[in-house]
């Protein structure tokens, strides 16, 4: 009898894991902020807040507050990881328009990995003057 | 039988499924999150379509049965009534294509999302660009029509 109620305890342990799955991936980025659909054309040219986009003559044109702009208009804001061009970027799932007087800063984004490349942001937090401030929207929960 | 017995007896079962246990919900090491990334099934700058419903990644993402319009569980709790993916994407939480129903993968389309909130849980056909797996910059977005037919919208 007490082998066979062992013998259940370790089933019950064993199948737990796979009964209730595993919640998402809890990340801390730190990065830069960019605005995603410029950034994902061009890199470099658009890692900052001025952008270079191809004028009326099609010559490049620098575009200043491109990004800032492309946030309030609600494109998704990005943090690139270890703010270094080219490194993995994750898509904040929130509020661009919320966090677009912020786009080319460091920053710090605390959440979860709920989609491949996608953060749900519970904490965003930009560094000014050397320290760390909570920018995170208020309609995030 | 002794109890220290019985504990011994009990205990060795329980410590291998304590050991099972863990080793069902270990997780990887989120201090180099890239390191744990499997290598993209897309190269980056492909161009693919997709197809499915369109979703916003708010809600869904909290609880895959936030697939439609109206969700049996908002995210925002102050967010009560219908339409809850239209009032997200509005928001500007960004928004998905679903592919495969509530288990299936999720594209974010790096597009204004106010623009498609008209279109939420629509079923939809999205052709754009690979920025990383799972993220998508759309050139072209189509509903499905009630007969069949794909129409324009972005």
């Amino acid at each position: 009898m007490k082998r066979i109620a062992s013998l259940m305890l370790a089933t019950i342990f064993v199948f737990a894991g796979t009964i209730f799955p595993a919640s998402p991936e809890k990340i801390t980025v730190t990065g830069t902020l960019v605005d995603t659909k410029c950034y994902g054309m061009m890199a470099k040219a658009n890692f900052g807040n001025t952008h270079k986009l191809p004028g009326a003559d099609g010559k490049m044109m620098d575009v200043p507050n491109c990004a800032t702009a492309c946030a309030g208009m609600g494109i998704p804001t990005g943090i690139v990881e270890g703010g270094e061009v080219g490194n993995k970027t994750y898509v904040i799932i929130a509020s661009a328009s919320a966090l677009k007087d912020h786009m080319a800063k460091e920053a710090r984004v605390t959440g979860e990995l709920v989609f491949e490349g996608g953060i749900i942001a519970s904490k965003i937090e930009v560094k000014e003057d050397g320290e760390w401030i909570d920018v995170t929207p208020g309609a995030m929960m | 039988m002794s109890i220290t017995s019985n504990i011994a007896r009990l205990g060795v079962p329980t410590a291998i499924g304590l050991l099972f246990l863990s080793a069902c919900s270990s997780k990887p090491d989120v201090s180099d999150p890239a390191s744990t990334r499997e290598a993209s099934l897309y190269a980056q700058g492909d161009t693919i379509s997709v197809n499915g419903l369109l979703v916003d990644t708010r809600c869904f993402a909290a609880n895959r049965q936030n697939l439609g319009m109206d969700h049996p569980d908002p995210v925002p709790t102050s967010q009560t009534g219908p339409a809850c993916a239209r009032y997200c994407a509005l928001q500007g939480f960004p928004v998905g294509v679903a592919v495969d129903g509530p288990e299936g993968p999720v594209w974010i389309l790096l597009s204004s999302p106010q623009v498609l909130a008209d279109y939420m849980e629509q079923t939809v056909r999205v052709r754009g660009v690979v920025r990383s797996e799972g993220v998508l910059t759309p050139q072209r977005v189509e509903m499905q029509t009630e007969d069949g037919s794909w129409t324009f919208i972005l």
